[in-house]
Protein backbone atom coordinates (compact mmCIF):
# COMPACT_ATOMS: atom_id res chain seq x y z
CA UNK A 1 0.00 0.00 0.00
CA UNK A 2 0.87 3.31 -0.52
CA UNK A 3 2.33 6.12 1.85
CA UNK A 4 -0.67 8.48 3.26
CA UNK A 5 -0.23 11.73 4.52
CA UNK A 6 -1.93 11.64 8.25
CA UNK A 7 -1.77 13.47 11.40
CA UNK A 8 -0.43 11.55 14.50
CA UNK A 9 -3.77 10.78 15.98
CA UNK A 10 -5.51 9.82 12.53
CA UNK A 11 -2.27 7.53 11.96
CA UNK A 12 -3.28 5.71 15.73
CA UNK A 13 -6.84 5.46 14.88
CA UNK A 14 -6.83 4.31 11.28
CA UNK A 15 -3.99 1.79 12.66
CA UNK A 16 -6.65 0.70 15.42
CA UNK A 17 -8.69 -0.08 12.61
CA UNK A 18 -6.91 -1.88 10.64
CA UNK A 19 -5.78 -3.86 13.96
CA UNK A 20 -9.18 -5.09 14.47
CA UNK A 21 -10.82 -2.37 17.24
CA UNK A 22 -13.95 -3.18 17.17
CA UNK A 23 -15.30 -0.35 19.50
CA UNK A 24 -14.45 2.87 20.06
CA UNK A 25 -15.42 4.44 23.61
CA UNK A 26 -14.24 8.05 24.40
CA UNK A 27 -14.92 11.16 25.21
CA UNK A 28 -13.38 14.72 23.36
CA UNK A 29 -10.55 16.94 24.50
CA UNK A 30 -7.73 18.97 23.15
CA UNK A 31 -5.47 17.65 21.36
CA UNK A 32 -6.49 14.21 20.71
CA UNK A 33 -10.07 14.87 19.02
CA UNK A 34 -9.10 13.78 15.51
CA UNK A 35 -8.68 9.95 17.25
CA UNK A 36 -12.39 10.43 17.48
CA UNK A 37 -13.58 11.99 15.03
CA UNK A 38 -11.59 9.75 12.68
CA UNK A 39 -13.55 7.11 14.61
CA UNK A 40 -16.69 8.45 14.01
CA UNK A 41 -16.28 8.88 10.58
CA UNK A 42 -14.76 5.37 9.71
CA UNK A 43 -16.44 3.05 12.07
CA UNK A 44 -20.49 3.35 10.71
CA UNK A 45 -19.04 2.95 7.33
CA UNK A 46 -17.51 -0.88 8.24
CA UNK A 47 -20.45 -1.81 10.58
CA UNK A 48 -18.26 -1.08 13.64
CA UNK A 49 -19.14 0.72 17.10
CA UNK A 50 -18.37 4.43 17.94
CA UNK A 51 -19.52 5.98 20.79
CA UNK A 52 -19.40 9.05 22.27
CA UNK A 53 -19.47 8.23 26.41
CA UNK A 54 -21.22 10.74 28.88
CA UNK A 55 -17.85 10.64 30.05
CA UNK A 56 -14.30 9.59 30.37
CA UNK A 57 -15.76 7.73 33.12
CA UNK A 58 -17.71 6.09 31.15
CA UNK A 59 -16.14 5.80 28.53
CA UNK A 60 -13.39 3.58 30.39
CA UNK A 61 -16.48 1.26 31.69
CA UNK A 62 -17.44 0.71 28.48
CA UNK A 63 -13.91 -0.47 27.60
CA UNK A 64 -14.07 -2.53 30.44
CA UNK A 65 -17.04 -3.96 29.59
CA UNK A 66 -16.64 -4.92 25.48
CA UNK A 67 -13.16 -5.74 26.58
CA UNK A 68 -14.63 -8.20 28.74
CA UNK A 69 -16.26 -10.44 25.69
CA UNK A 70 -12.51 -10.73 24.24
CA UNK A 71 -13.50 -7.76 21.41
CA UNK A 72 -10.74 -5.15 20.67
CA UNK A 73 -11.30 -2.08 21.87
CA UNK A 74 -9.61 1.34 22.39
CA UNK A 75 -10.00 4.74 24.18
CA UNK A 76 -8.74 7.80 24.21
CA UNK A 77 -7.78 11.14 25.61
CA UNK A 78 -5.68 13.73 27.14
CA UNK A 79 -4.14 14.19 30.37
CA UNK A 80 -7.29 15.37 32.90
CA UNK A 81 -9.51 12.93 30.87
CA UNK A 82 -6.65 10.47 31.69
CA UNK A 83 -6.89 10.59 35.20
CA UNK A 84 -10.89 10.34 35.29
CA UNK A 85 -10.15 6.95 33.32
CA UNK A 86 -7.47 6.06 36.08
CA UNK A 87 -10.31 4.02 38.53
CA UNK A 88 -11.63 2.00 34.89
CA UNK A 89 -7.94 1.37 34.34
CA UNK A 90 -7.03 -0.39 37.90
CA UNK A 91 -10.07 -2.62 37.01
CA UNK A 92 -9.06 -3.68 33.91
CA UNK A 93 -5.56 -4.45 34.88
CA UNK A 94 -7.31 -6.44 38.15
CA UNK A 95 -9.35 -8.15 35.89
CA UNK A 96 -6.42 -9.15 33.46
CA UNK A 97 -8.65 -7.64 30.32
CA UNK A 98 -6.17 -6.55 27.07
CA UNK A 99 -7.71 -2.77 25.74
CA UNK A 100 -5.13 0.25 24.11
CA UNK A 101 -5.66 3.52 26.14
CA UNK A 102 -4.62 6.80 24.09
CA UNK A 103 -2.87 9.09 25.65
CA UNK A 104 -1.76 12.70 24.33
CA UNK A 105 -0.62 14.26 26.69
CA UNK A 106 -0.90 18.28 27.24
CA UNK A 107 0.10 20.79 30.02
CA UNK A 108 -1.12 19.89 34.08
CA UNK A 109 -1.54 19.95 36.72
CA UNK A 110 -5.72 20.70 36.89
CA UNK A 111 -6.89 21.34 33.85
CA UNK A 112 -3.30 22.66 32.34
CA UNK A 113 -3.27 23.67 29.09
CA UNK A 114 -3.87 22.41 25.58
CA UNK A 115 -0.34 22.42 24.52
CA UNK A 116 2.03 19.49 24.47
CA UNK A 117 3.42 17.94 27.62
CA UNK A 118 5.25 14.99 28.60
CA UNK A 119 4.05 15.29 32.64
CA UNK A 120 1.96 12.23 32.85
CA UNK A 121 5.05 9.97 32.75
CA UNK A 122 4.94 8.87 36.61
CA UNK A 123 0.88 8.27 36.29
CA UNK A 124 1.73 5.99 32.71
CA UNK A 125 4.16 3.96 34.32
CA UNK A 126 4.20 3.89 38.18
CA UNK A 127 0.41 2.76 38.22
CA UNK A 128 -1.99 5.86 38.29
CA UNK A 129 -4.71 3.75 39.64
CA UNK A 130 -4.90 1.92 42.97
CA UNK A 131 -3.36 -1.26 43.50
CA UNK A 132 -0.42 -3.14 41.97
CA UNK A 133 -0.14 -3.10 38.48
CA UNK A 134 1.25 -1.50 34.89
CA UNK A 135 0.90 -0.83 31.98
CA UNK A 136 2.95 -1.80 28.90
CA UNK A 137 3.32 1.82 27.89
CA UNK A 138 4.38 2.66 23.79
CA UNK A 139 6.19 6.13 23.71
CA UNK A 140 6.04 6.67 19.81
CA UNK A 141 8.21 9.33 18.16
CA UNK A 142 7.12 9.97 14.82
CA UNK A 143 3.81 9.01 12.51
CA UNK A 144 4.74 5.54 11.25
CA UNK A 145 5.92 4.28 14.89
CA UNK A 146 2.03 5.76 16.24
CA UNK A 147 0.75 3.26 13.42
CA UNK A 148 2.88 0.35 14.16
CA UNK A 149 2.87 0.58 17.72
CA UNK A 150 -0.29 1.15 17.97
CA UNK A 151 -1.12 -2.33 16.21
CA UNK A 152 1.46 -3.80 18.27
CA UNK A 153 -0.33 -2.30 21.55
CA UNK A 154 -3.11 -4.70 20.52
CA UNK A 155 -1.13 -7.86 19.81
CA UNK A 156 0.96 -7.20 22.96
CA UNK A 157 -2.63 -6.42 25.25
CA UNK A 158 -3.87 -9.51 24.16
CA UNK A 159 -0.90 -11.86 24.55
CA UNK A 160 -0.38 -10.40 28.07
CA UNK A 161 -4.23 -9.77 28.87
CA UNK A 162 -3.03 -6.76 30.26
CA UNK A 163 -3.81 -3.80 29.06
CA UNK A 164 -1.56 -1.20 26.85
CA UNK A 165 -1.24 2.26 26.27
CA UNK A 166 0.07 4.76 23.38
CA UNK A 167 1.64 7.64 25.33
CA UNK A 168 2.23 10.51 22.96
CA UNK A 169 1.70 14.45 22.94
CA UNK A 170 -0.01 17.49 21.59
CA UNK A 171 3.05 17.43 18.92
CA UNK A 172 3.18 13.91 17.72
CA UNK A 173 -0.67 13.91 17.78
CA UNK A 174 -0.89 16.99 15.58
CA UNK A 175 1.69 17.00 13.41
CA UNK A 176 1.48 15.61 10.03
CA UNK A 177 3.99 12.97 8.39
CA UNK A 178 3.32 10.33 5.32
CA UNK A 179 2.77 6.95 6.59
CA UNK A 180 3.07 3.13 5.74
CA UNK A 181 0.19 1.23 6.77
CA UNK A 182 1.18 -2.16 5.80
CA UNK A 183 4.47 -2.07 7.27
CA UNK A 184 3.31 -4.28 9.88
CA UNK A 185 2.93 -7.92 10.64
CA UNK A 186 0.34 -8.90 13.45
CA UNK A 187 1.33 -11.60 15.90
CA UNK A 188 -0.82 -15.38 16.00
CA UNK A 189 -4.12 -14.64 17.60
CA UNK A 190 -3.77 -14.87 21.22
CA UNK A 191 -5.60 -17.60 23.31
CA UNK A 192 -9.23 -15.62 24.15
CA UNK A 193 -11.11 -18.80 25.59
CA UNK A 194 -11.39 -16.63 28.82
CA UNK A 195 -13.48 -14.42 27.17
CA UNK A 196 -17.21 -13.91 28.45
CA UNK A 197 -19.45 -14.39 25.16
CA UNK A 198 -21.94 -16.47 26.76
CA UNK A 199 -22.38 -19.51 28.04
CA UNK A 200 -24.63 -23.11 27.18
CA UNK A 201 -23.62 -24.97 29.70
CA UNK A 202 -21.57 -26.94 27.96
CA UNK A 203 -18.31 -25.30 29.29
CA UNK A 204 -16.90 -23.74 32.58
CA UNK A 205 -18.35 -20.39 32.99
CA UNK A 206 -15.60 -17.54 31.95
CA UNK A 207 -15.64 -14.77 34.92
CA UNK A 208 -14.41 -11.57 34.93
CA UNK A 209 -13.58 -10.19 38.81
CA UNK A 210 -11.63 -8.32 40.52
CA UNK A 211 -12.67 -8.69 43.63
CA UNK A 212 -11.12 -11.29 45.92
CA UNK A 213 -12.40 -11.77 49.49
CA UNK A 214 -9.62 -14.19 50.37
CA UNK A 215 -6.44 -12.18 50.82
CA UNK A 216 -4.07 -15.34 49.48
CA UNK A 217 -5.89 -15.56 46.56
CA UNK A 218 -5.48 -11.96 45.87
CA UNK A 219 -1.48 -12.34 46.60
CA UNK A 220 -1.70 -15.44 44.40
CA UNK A 221 -3.51 -13.54 41.66
CA UNK A 222 -1.33 -10.35 41.66
CA UNK A 223 2.03 -12.42 42.06
CA UNK A 224 0.97 -14.12 38.79
CA UNK A 225 0.32 -11.11 37.13
CA UNK A 226 3.44 -10.09 38.39
CA UNK A 227 5.33 -12.95 36.63
CA UNK A 228 3.55 -12.32 33.51
CA UNK A 229 5.17 -8.59 33.81
CA UNK A 230 8.50 -10.08 34.45
CA UNK A 231 8.20 -12.03 30.70
CA UNK A 232 6.90 -8.74 29.19
CA UNK A 233 10.14 -6.70 30.09
CA UNK A 234 12.05 -9.70 29.08
CA UNK A 235 10.63 -10.03 25.97
CA UNK A 236 8.84 -6.60 24.54
CA UNK A 237 11.35 -3.58 25.84
CA UNK A 238 11.94 -1.46 23.12
CA UNK A 239 14.36 1.08 23.10
CA UNK A 240 16.50 3.24 20.43
CA UNK A 241 20.27 3.62 20.38
CA UNK A 242 21.81 6.51 18.39
CA UNK A 243 24.84 7.60 17.78
CA UNK A 244 25.87 5.93 21.62
CA UNK A 245 29.40 4.34 20.13
CA UNK A 246 32.50 6.17 21.88
CA UNK A 247 29.34 9.16 22.95
CA UNK A 248 30.53 11.22 26.02
CA UNK A 249 27.47 12.14 26.79
CA UNK A 250 23.98 10.18 26.66
CA UNK A 251 21.09 11.91 26.64
CA UNK A 252 17.93 10.40 27.52
CA UNK A 253 14.62 11.39 26.09
CA UNK A 254 11.25 9.82 24.45
CA UNK A 255 9.12 10.99 21.58
CA UNK A 256 8.97 14.83 20.20
CA UNK A 257 11.84 15.39 22.78
CA UNK A 258 13.80 12.44 21.29
CA UNK A 259 13.63 14.25 18.14
CA UNK A 260 14.85 17.67 19.02
CA UNK A 261 17.38 15.95 20.39
CA UNK A 262 18.41 14.04 17.19
CA UNK A 263 18.15 17.35 15.61
CA UNK A 264 20.89 18.45 17.76
CA UNK A 265 22.68 15.72 17.41
CA UNK A 266 22.93 16.29 13.85
CA UNK A 267 24.15 19.93 14.50
CA UNK A 268 26.47 19.10 17.27
CA UNK A 269 28.26 16.64 14.28
CA UNK A 270 28.90 19.39 11.69
CA UNK A 271 31.25 21.58 14.13
CA UNK A 272 34.24 20.44 14.83
CA UNK A 273 35.83 20.23 18.66
CA UNK A 274 32.06 19.17 19.77
CA UNK A 275 31.24 16.81 22.29
CA UNK A 276 30.39 13.51 21.05
CA UNK A 277 26.95 13.13 21.85
CA UNK A 278 24.46 9.74 21.90
CA UNK A 279 20.74 8.84 22.35
CA UNK A 280 19.20 6.73 24.19
CA UNK A 281 15.39 6.88 23.31
CA UNK A 282 12.91 4.56 25.84
CA UNK A 283 10.41 3.29 22.66
CA UNK A 284 8.78 1.50 25.85
CA UNK A 285 8.38 3.55 28.67
CA UNK A 286 7.07 0.25 30.89
CA UNK A 287 9.04 -2.05 30.66
CA UNK A 288 11.87 0.71 30.62
CA UNK A 289 14.70 0.06 28.77
CA UNK A 290 17.14 -0.58 32.25
CA UNK A 291 19.82 -2.25 31.16
CA UNK A 292 20.43 -0.42 28.38
CA UNK A 293 21.34 2.60 30.29
CA UNK A 294 23.49 -0.22 32.10
CA UNK A 295 24.91 -1.08 29.84
CA UNK A 296 25.95 2.60 28.41
CA UNK A 297 26.91 3.50 32.02
CA UNK A 298 29.49 0.89 32.21
CA UNK A 299 31.48 2.34 28.75
CA UNK A 300 34.60 4.26 29.26
CA UNK A 301 34.06 6.73 27.46
CA UNK A 302 30.83 8.13 28.64
CA UNK A 303 31.08 10.77 30.96
CA UNK A 304 27.32 11.74 31.93
CA UNK A 305 24.02 11.26 31.10
CA UNK A 306 21.59 14.09 30.42
CA UNK A 307 17.51 13.16 30.89
CA UNK A 308 15.79 16.54 28.75
CA UNK A 309 11.80 15.95 28.99
CA UNK A 310 8.59 17.81 28.42
CA UNK A 311 8.10 17.85 32.34
CA UNK A 312 9.76 18.97 35.83
CA UNK A 313 11.69 15.59 35.29
CA UNK A 314 9.69 12.25 35.70
CA UNK A 315 11.45 9.50 33.36
CA UNK A 316 15.13 10.99 35.11
CA UNK A 317 14.30 9.18 38.27
CA UNK A 318 14.08 5.84 35.88
CA UNK A 319 17.52 6.84 34.63
CA UNK A 320 19.14 7.50 37.17
CA UNK A 321 18.09 4.30 38.93
CA UNK A 322 19.06 2.20 36.15
CA UNK A 323 22.67 4.25 35.91
CA UNK A 324 22.71 3.71 39.79
CA UNK A 325 25.32 6.27 40.12
CA UNK A 326 28.05 4.86 37.79
CA UNK A 327 28.17 8.14 36.23
CA UNK A 328 26.19 11.44 36.95
CA UNK A 329 22.73 11.79 35.49
CA UNK A 330 21.63 15.50 35.20
CA UNK A 331 18.07 16.69 33.73
CA UNK A 332 16.86 19.38 31.38
CA UNK A 333 13.48 20.25 30.98
CA UNK A 334 10.79 22.60 29.83
CA UNK A 335 7.02 22.29 31.44
CA UNK A 336 3.26 23.73 30.97
CA UNK A 337 3.09 23.44 27.46
CA UNK A 338 6.96 24.38 26.35
CA UNK A 339 8.85 22.50 23.95
CA UNK A 340 12.58 22.78 24.47
CA UNK A 341 14.28 24.11 21.71
CA UNK A 342 17.44 22.44 19.98
CA UNK A 343 19.43 25.85 20.73
CA UNK A 344 18.28 25.22 24.66
CA UNK A 345 19.55 21.71 24.64
CA UNK A 346 22.79 22.29 22.58
CA UNK A 347 23.43 24.95 25.48
CA UNK A 348 22.59 22.26 27.65
CA UNK A 349 25.09 20.12 26.71
CA UNK A 350 27.86 22.34 26.16
CA UNK A 351 28.01 23.67 29.36
CA UNK A 352 28.32 20.36 31.05
CA UNK A 353 31.02 19.81 28.87
CA UNK A 354 32.65 22.84 30.17
CA UNK A 355 32.61 21.19 33.65
CA UNK A 356 29.71 23.38 34.33
CA UNK A 357 28.19 20.68 37.20
CA UNK A 358 25.47 21.97 38.52
CA UNK B 1 -10.39 36.09 -13.20
CA UNK B 2 -11.46 39.07 -11.49
CA UNK B 3 -10.53 38.98 -7.99
CA UNK B 4 -13.38 39.21 -5.54
CA UNK B 5 -12.36 41.09 -1.95
CA UNK B 6 -12.72 38.00 0.05
CA UNK B 7 -11.53 34.64 -0.48
CA UNK B 8 -12.11 32.12 2.00
CA UNK B 9 -10.41 29.17 2.09
CA UNK B 10 -12.02 25.89 3.29
CA UNK B 11 -11.08 21.70 2.59
CA UNK B 12 -10.77 18.78 5.28
CA UNK B 13 -8.45 19.70 8.46
CA UNK B 14 -4.66 19.15 7.15
CA UNK B 15 -5.29 19.72 3.52
CA UNK B 16 -2.84 22.99 3.46
CA UNK B 17 -5.15 25.39 3.92
CA UNK B 18 -3.02 27.42 6.59
CA UNK B 19 0.16 27.30 4.72
CA UNK B 20 -1.98 28.39 1.74
CA UNK B 21 -3.60 31.60 3.28
CA UNK B 22 -0.51 32.95 4.63
CA UNK B 23 1.33 32.43 1.36
CA UNK B 24 -2.00 34.51 -0.51
CA UNK B 25 -1.62 36.27 2.08
CA UNK B 26 2.44 37.68 1.36
CA UNK B 27 1.84 37.32 -2.53
CA UNK B 28 -1.35 40.01 -2.12
CA UNK B 29 -0.12 42.40 0.16
CA UNK B 30 2.38 42.96 -2.23
CA UNK B 31 -0.50 44.49 -4.68
CA UNK B 32 -3.10 45.74 -1.96
CA UNK B 33 -3.96 46.05 1.66
CA UNK B 34 -4.61 42.72 2.76
CA UNK B 35 -5.98 41.12 6.05
CA UNK B 36 -6.10 37.32 7.00
CA UNK B 37 -8.60 36.07 8.82
CA UNK B 38 -8.00 32.99 10.98
CA UNK B 39 -11.56 31.61 11.70
CA UNK B 40 -9.96 28.21 13.04
CA UNK B 41 -12.07 27.11 15.94
CA UNK B 42 -11.22 23.72 15.11
CA UNK B 43 -7.90 23.12 15.76
CA UNK B 44 -5.40 25.04 18.27
CA UNK B 45 -1.97 23.59 16.76
CA UNK B 46 0.19 25.11 13.65
CA UNK B 47 -2.21 27.66 12.70
CA UNK B 48 -1.85 31.29 11.43
CA UNK B 49 -1.50 33.06 14.30
CA UNK B 50 1.88 31.62 14.30
CA UNK B 51 3.33 32.82 11.42
CA UNK B 52 1.80 36.61 12.56
CA UNK B 53 5.07 37.86 13.61
CA UNK B 54 6.32 37.42 9.71
CA UNK B 55 3.14 38.39 8.39
CA UNK B 56 2.81 41.63 9.93
CA UNK B 57 6.16 42.38 9.33
CA UNK B 58 5.10 42.33 5.89
CA UNK B 59 2.19 44.98 6.78
CA UNK B 60 -0.23 41.95 6.53
CA UNK B 61 -3.05 42.62 9.34
CA UNK B 62 -3.82 39.22 10.99
CA UNK B 63 -7.06 38.74 13.01
CA UNK B 64 -7.85 35.40 15.14
CA UNK B 65 -10.77 34.84 17.95
CA UNK B 66 -9.44 35.87 20.52
CA UNK B 67 -8.03 33.19 23.00
CA UNK B 68 -6.78 31.11 19.58
CA UNK B 69 -3.78 29.58 20.90
CA UNK B 70 -3.62 30.95 23.86
CA UNK B 71 -4.53 28.32 26.78
CA UNK B 72 -8.00 28.17 26.49
CA UNK B 73 -9.51 25.41 23.44
CA UNK B 74 -13.26 27.94 23.21
CA UNK B 75 -12.46 30.80 20.54
CA UNK B 76 -14.95 33.52 20.70
CA UNK B 77 -15.73 35.64 17.70
CA UNK B 78 -15.35 39.18 18.67
CA UNK B 79 -16.94 42.83 17.24
CA UNK B 80 -13.15 43.44 15.57
CA UNK B 81 -13.76 40.37 12.85
CA UNK B 82 -17.44 41.22 12.08
CA UNK B 83 -15.28 44.83 11.11
CA UNK B 84 -12.92 43.06 8.89
CA UNK B 85 -16.29 41.85 6.90
CA UNK B 86 -17.54 45.36 7.18
CA UNK B 87 -15.38 47.17 5.87
CA UNK B 88 -14.99 47.35 1.95
CA UNK B 89 -11.26 47.69 0.75
CA UNK B 90 -8.27 45.63 1.06
CA UNK B 91 -8.17 41.92 0.27
CA UNK B 92 -9.65 39.95 3.31
CA UNK B 93 -8.40 36.44 3.15
CA UNK B 94 -10.35 33.89 5.53
CA UNK B 95 -8.71 31.07 6.88
CA UNK B 96 -11.54 28.31 7.73
CA UNK B 97 -11.06 25.36 10.16
CA UNK B 98 -10.85 21.94 8.78
CA UNK B 99 -14.59 19.79 7.33
CA UNK B 100 -17.83 21.01 7.35
CA UNK B 101 -17.74 21.68 11.24
CA UNK B 102 -14.68 23.87 11.20
CA UNK B 103 -16.95 25.50 7.87
CA UNK B 104 -19.79 26.34 9.67
CA UNK B 105 -18.73 29.38 11.67
CA UNK B 106 -19.39 31.00 8.16
CA UNK B 107 -22.84 30.98 8.58
CA UNK B 108 -22.60 33.74 11.18
CA UNK B 109 -20.88 36.29 8.09
CA UNK B 110 -22.83 35.21 5.49
CA UNK B 111 -24.75 38.27 5.22
CA UNK B 112 -21.53 40.62 4.62
CA UNK B 113 -20.20 37.71 2.75
CA UNK B 114 -22.84 37.21 -0.06
CA UNK B 115 -23.37 41.00 0.03
CA UNK B 116 -19.19 41.51 -0.86
CA UNK B 117 -18.36 39.31 -3.48
CA UNK B 118 -16.80 36.24 -2.48
CA UNK B 119 -14.41 33.53 -3.63
CA UNK B 120 -14.70 30.29 -1.84
CA UNK B 121 -11.66 27.39 -2.24
CA UNK B 122 -11.50 24.19 -1.32
CA UNK B 123 -8.22 22.89 -0.84
CA UNK B 124 -7.56 19.82 -1.74
CA UNK B 125 -4.52 17.04 -0.92
CA UNK B 126 -5.03 13.32 -1.80
CA UNK B 127 -2.65 12.16 -0.23
CA UNK B 128 -5.29 12.95 2.66
CA UNK B 129 -7.96 10.77 4.27
CA UNK B 130 -11.26 11.34 3.05
CA UNK B 131 -9.99 13.15 -0.37
CA UNK B 132 -8.54 10.00 -1.85
CA UNK B 133 -10.26 10.51 -5.36
CA UNK B 134 -11.99 12.48 -7.29
CA UNK B 135 -15.91 10.90 -6.00
CA UNK B 136 -14.44 11.94 -2.05
CA UNK B 137 -13.19 15.31 -2.91
CA UNK B 138 -17.32 16.04 -4.33
CA UNK B 139 -18.88 14.55 -1.06
CA UNK B 140 -16.36 17.12 1.02
CA UNK B 141 -17.20 20.19 -1.08
CA UNK B 142 -21.18 19.55 -0.81
CA UNK B 143 -20.46 18.86 3.22
CA UNK B 144 -18.68 22.09 3.14
CA UNK B 145 -21.43 23.79 0.91
CA UNK B 146 -24.14 22.72 2.74
CA UNK B 147 -22.70 23.72 6.56
CA UNK B 148 -21.62 27.40 5.06
CA UNK B 149 -24.68 28.21 3.02
CA UNK B 150 -21.95 29.58 0.74
CA UNK B 151 -20.84 27.99 -2.73
CA UNK B 152 -17.13 26.52 -3.32
CA UNK B 153 -16.25 28.54 -6.59
CA UNK B 154 -12.55 26.94 -6.93
CA UNK B 155 -10.36 23.88 -6.26
CA UNK B 156 -6.94 23.69 -5.31
CA UNK B 157 -4.68 20.79 -5.60
CA UNK B 158 -2.16 21.26 -2.99
CA UNK B 159 -1.43 17.18 -3.16
CA UNK B 160 2.07 16.42 -1.48
CA UNK B 161 3.53 14.35 0.77
CA UNK B 162 5.84 16.26 2.97
CA UNK B 163 9.35 15.30 1.57
CA UNK B 164 8.50 12.44 -0.33
CA UNK B 165 6.22 14.30 -3.05
CA UNK B 166 7.19 13.41 -6.18
CA UNK B 167 5.77 15.60 -9.52
CA UNK B 168 3.98 12.19 -10.34
CA UNK B 169 2.19 12.40 -6.95
CA UNK B 170 0.80 16.20 -8.18
CA UNK B 171 0.17 15.59 -11.50
CA UNK B 172 -2.21 12.36 -10.08
CA UNK B 173 -3.69 15.11 -7.45
CA UNK B 174 -4.57 17.40 -10.37
CA UNK B 175 -6.20 14.98 -12.23
CA UNK B 176 -8.84 14.12 -9.46
CA UNK B 177 -9.17 17.20 -8.67
CA UNK B 178 -10.16 18.25 -12.04
CA UNK B 179 -12.56 15.66 -12.21
CA UNK B 180 -14.04 16.22 -9.08
CA UNK B 181 -14.55 20.11 -10.20
CA UNK B 182 -15.99 18.83 -13.53
CA UNK B 183 -18.56 16.53 -11.60
CA UNK B 184 -19.45 20.42 -9.95
CA UNK B 185 -19.57 21.82 -12.74
CA UNK B 186 -16.93 24.65 -11.66
CA UNK B 187 -16.03 27.81 -14.49
CA UNK B 188 -12.93 27.99 -12.94
CA UNK B 189 -9.57 26.25 -13.86
CA UNK B 190 -8.21 23.64 -11.47
CA UNK B 191 -5.46 25.41 -8.95
CA UNK B 192 -1.91 24.24 -8.09
CA UNK B 193 -0.29 25.24 -4.70
CA UNK B 194 3.46 23.47 -4.79
CA UNK B 195 6.94 23.64 -3.48
CA UNK B 196 8.97 24.35 -6.47
CA UNK B 197 10.69 21.15 -7.19
CA UNK B 198 7.21 19.42 -7.81
CA UNK B 199 5.97 21.92 -10.21
CA UNK B 200 4.65 19.95 -13.53
CA UNK B 201 6.94 21.99 -16.27
CA UNK B 202 3.05 20.94 -18.07
CA UNK B 203 1.24 23.50 -15.64
CA UNK B 204 -0.06 27.06 -17.05
CA UNK B 205 2.17 29.61 -14.68
CA UNK B 206 -1.14 31.43 -14.18
CA UNK B 207 -2.50 28.41 -12.24
CA UNK B 208 0.61 28.03 -10.07
CA UNK B 209 0.78 29.31 -6.41
CA UNK B 210 4.18 28.22 -5.40
CA UNK B 211 4.77 27.74 -1.77
CA UNK B 212 7.34 27.98 0.97
CA UNK B 213 6.11 26.33 4.37
CA UNK B 214 6.01 28.98 7.16
CA UNK B 215 4.73 26.55 9.95
CA UNK B 216 7.66 23.99 11.33
CA UNK B 217 8.05 21.81 13.81
CA UNK B 218 10.47 22.26 16.83
CA UNK B 219 12.61 20.21 14.95
CA UNK B 220 12.67 21.73 12.10
CA UNK B 221 13.31 25.15 13.48
CA UNK B 222 16.92 25.83 14.75
CA UNK B 223 18.35 27.57 17.62
CA UNK B 224 15.15 28.97 17.48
Amino acid sequence: MAKILMKGNEAIAEAAIQAGCQAFFGYPITPQNEIPAYFAKKMPKIGRTFLQAESEVAAINMIYGAAATGTRVMTSSSSPGVSLKQEGISYIAGSRLPCVIVNIMRGGPGLGGIQPSQSDYFQATKGGGHGDYHLVVFAPATLQEMADLTKLAFDVAEEYRVPAMILGDGILGQMMEPVEFSDYTPRPKADMSWAATGNDGSKPRSVINSLYMEPSELESMTRDLFATYGIIAERETLVEEYHCEGAEIIVAAYGTVARVVKSVIAQLDKEEGAPKVGLIRPITLWPFPAETFAKAAAQDSVQSFLTVEMSMGQMVEDVQLAVNGAKPVRFFGRTGGMVPTAKEIKDEILSICKGGAR
Amino acid sequence: MKEKRITILTGHFGSGKTELSIRMALNSCQQQKTILLDLDVVNPFFRTNEAKEVLEKRGVQVLAPRFATSQLDIPALTPELDGAFARKDGHLIVDVGGDEDGARVLGRYRRQILEQGYSMWAVVNLMRPFTRNHQEIVEMVREIEAATGLVVTDLINNTHLCSETTVELVLQGQRETEAAALALGLETPVRLAAMRPWIPASMDPQLVIEMDPVLKTPWDMESR
